[in-house]
């Protein structure tokens, strides 16, 4: 299991025991009575998906140690899941209210579907954050995935002989954990082409190539921050992409940059191929053919 | 968060009483507060668990990293019995990878200022940091290419530049921070455009040709309103600067009129639609 894996499990561990006790907690503000009404439910509902939201869009940032980004991620997060399980919370439990009577696999399986669009809006702004279609498709495949997850997951807990006391609470851990590893499966789904930092602060750090500029800076919230490193500019250096791959480009009239310590102004790249930005060294790396 | 935990200190105080007064919130379903409050605690000790997984703090040991793409990384460390590099290269080479020398001819030597590698094969088969080399002092992040196998030198030492910051003395009396100043001197004296605008930086014309535009792929890039994506160009001339215009539509000004060329003097203040620049040949920013 490598860094990225682990880092994943113990955000999702984070993100259920987060889930879950932010379930309780909102039980216990909100329920008077011991029975939430319409309201209650979806502002229940704000507060667990856009917790959700805030920890999966804010994640990347706080693990690369770029608080702007992590911010910005946790700001999107916060409204894109809280407004999605608001809706998708009061619905669902709109559509149980009116229902009438149901056996309780059926209320199971219409309880199950209110994540759908709090996981919907969660991917979507995954990739709208990124303004990259790839990480558009990764947030909606991983948003599907969790939703068919949790869709069989209520039912059957719902289903057991010997159900436990808060079997709900135990899906909601389920869920959020869930939803990070397959966020994490799917973020690196049809990877190509990446950086890989060799020193400083970020040594051992994969950035993912994705979009057609990246820049390497002291930028806050560009994706690949150097802000650690001595000697660097704002937007030192650039890679953009070409139909036949990256290209490196110099940037900045006041630093150098270097590709297999020569310096230049602009080169393609290829694989293997060690970047030095000021002091930052970085490797780029290809997938295998 | 400072409304959230008022209201959940009074709802948490409040219920305590109230369950007390023998009210019957204790049927209220759920484990409550008193295990969600350690759930949070909990939650709390992986994301920092999470943090200390992703970017482990590894102690720097002497020895050689395998940086080889599509190669597993592993580190193998060096001591006084290793002299050669056959043991680095039989622990970090995989059977499919390809090292065209004799390893037993490449010697490391330990002496008290660091590692020193000789190559002593007829033809130089080894690259230290993507140069050709027959013998050298092995430093921290030196890369090593031995045909198909790519090794990151170790000297078991931080590296200096994290020290810079501490030792170095202060340039000013005003601290500015990082992001937002110059750290290094400029390779030489450009002429520049500055913008109108003060929030915005100067532009330094470092390349014989600049394409000012509203796309990514222009060198000055800016979105303002009316700027085409491709909207004007400047060129090097025998030494001048020419301004060309490249859009019909909205068009280049210089000093208020509307130019198809032009070569720029200092002091000239070129204009497209509503972003301003002034062209300065002293390469002085503000």
């Amino acid at each position: 299991m490598n860094h990225y894996q682990k880092a994943h499990l113990w955000m999702g561990l984070t993100a259920g025991f987060s889930l879950w006790s932010f379930q309780e907690l909102s039980r216990f503000i909100l329920s008077a009575e011991g029975e939430l009404n319409n309201w209650a439910i979806a502002l229940q509902g704000f507060l667990i998906c856009g917790l959700l939201g805030a920890i999966t869009l804010g994640q990347e940032g706080y693990l690369q140690q770029n608080f702007s980004r992590m911010i910005q991620g946790i700001r999107i997060g916060l409204f894109a899941g809280g407004f999605g399980g608001m809706v998708g919370f009061w619905l669902i439990d709109r559509i149980l209210s009116t229902s009438g009577e149901l056996s309780v696999l059926f209320k199971a399986l219409i309880s199950s579907q209110s994540w759908l669009l709090p996981f919907l809006m969660i991917g979507v702004s995954f990739g709208l954050r990124d303004q990259s279609n790839l990480q558009l498709q990764r947030g909606l495949f991983a948003a599907i995935a969790t939703s068919l997850f949790g869709a069989f997951t209520l039912p059957l807990i719902s289903l057991l002989p010997l159900r436990p006391p808060h079997a709900e609470d135990l899906t909601l851990f389920l869920l959020g954990f869930g939803f990070i590893q397959i966020m994490g499966y799917f973020g690196q789904f049809r990877r190509t082409e990446w950086i890989k930092s060799l020193n400083g602060e970020l040594e051992g750090l994969e950035f993912e190539l994705h979009k057609h500029i990246h820049y390497l800076g002291t930028q806050n919230l560009d994706r690949i921050n150097l802000s650690g490193y001595p000697d660097i500019n704002s937007t030192h250096a650039k890679l953009i992409k070409y139909h036949c791959g990256y290209s490196l480009l110099d940037n900045d009239p006041f630093g150098r940059t270097w590709l297999n310590f020569r310096s230049v102004t602009e080169q393609p790249l290829k694989n293997g191929d060690i970047i030095k930005v000021g002091t930052a060294v970085f490797q780029y790396l290809k997938k295998k053919p | 968060m400072k409304r959230l935990s008022l209201v959940l200190a009074f709802t948490s105080a409040g219920r305590l009483f109230a369950q007390e007064a023998g009210s019957n919130d204790l049927a209220n379903p759920g484990f409550q507060i008193y295990l969600a409050l350690p759930m949070l605690f909990v939650a709390l000790g992986t994301l920092v668990l999470a943090r200390r997984a992703y970017n482990p703090k590894t102690h720097k040991v002497l020895g050689f990293k395998t940086i080889t793409p599509h190669l597993p990384e592993q580190f193998f460390p060096i001591d006084a019995t290793v002299v050669t590099m056959e043991p680095v290269v039989q622990a970090l080479a995989g059977k499919k990878i390809h090292v065209y020398s004799n390893l037993s001819k490449i010697s490391l030597t330990h002496k008290s200022t660091g590692i020193f590698l000789e190559e002593k094969n007829y033809k130089i088969s080894i690259l230290i940091n993507r140069r050709r080399t027959r013998r050298c002092f092995l430093q921290e992040g030196d890369i090593i290419d031995m045909g198909e196998l790519t090794l990151l030198f170790s000297s078991g030492q931080q590296e200096s530049f994290n020290n810079l910051e501490s030792t170095a003395p202060p340039e000013s009396g005003q601290s500015i921070p990082r992001s937002k100043r110059a750290q290094t001197k400029m390779i030489g004296t450009y002429p520049t455009l500055i913008p109108a605008d003060s929030r915005k930086k100067t532009f330094y014309l470092t390349k014989n040709i600049i394409y000012i535009g509203r796309s990514e792929m222009n060198d000055l890039v800016s979105k303002a309103k009316g700027i085409s994506l491709r909207h004007s160009k400047i060129e090097k001339v025998a030494g001048r600067y020419k301004i060309l215009d490249l859009e019909r539509g909205n068009g280049t000004f210089v000093n208020g009129r509307r130019i198809e060329t032009k070569f720029l003097k200092d002091g000239d203040v070129v204009s497209f639609e509503s972003v301003k620049y002034t062209f300065s040949w002293s390469g002085k920013s503000r």
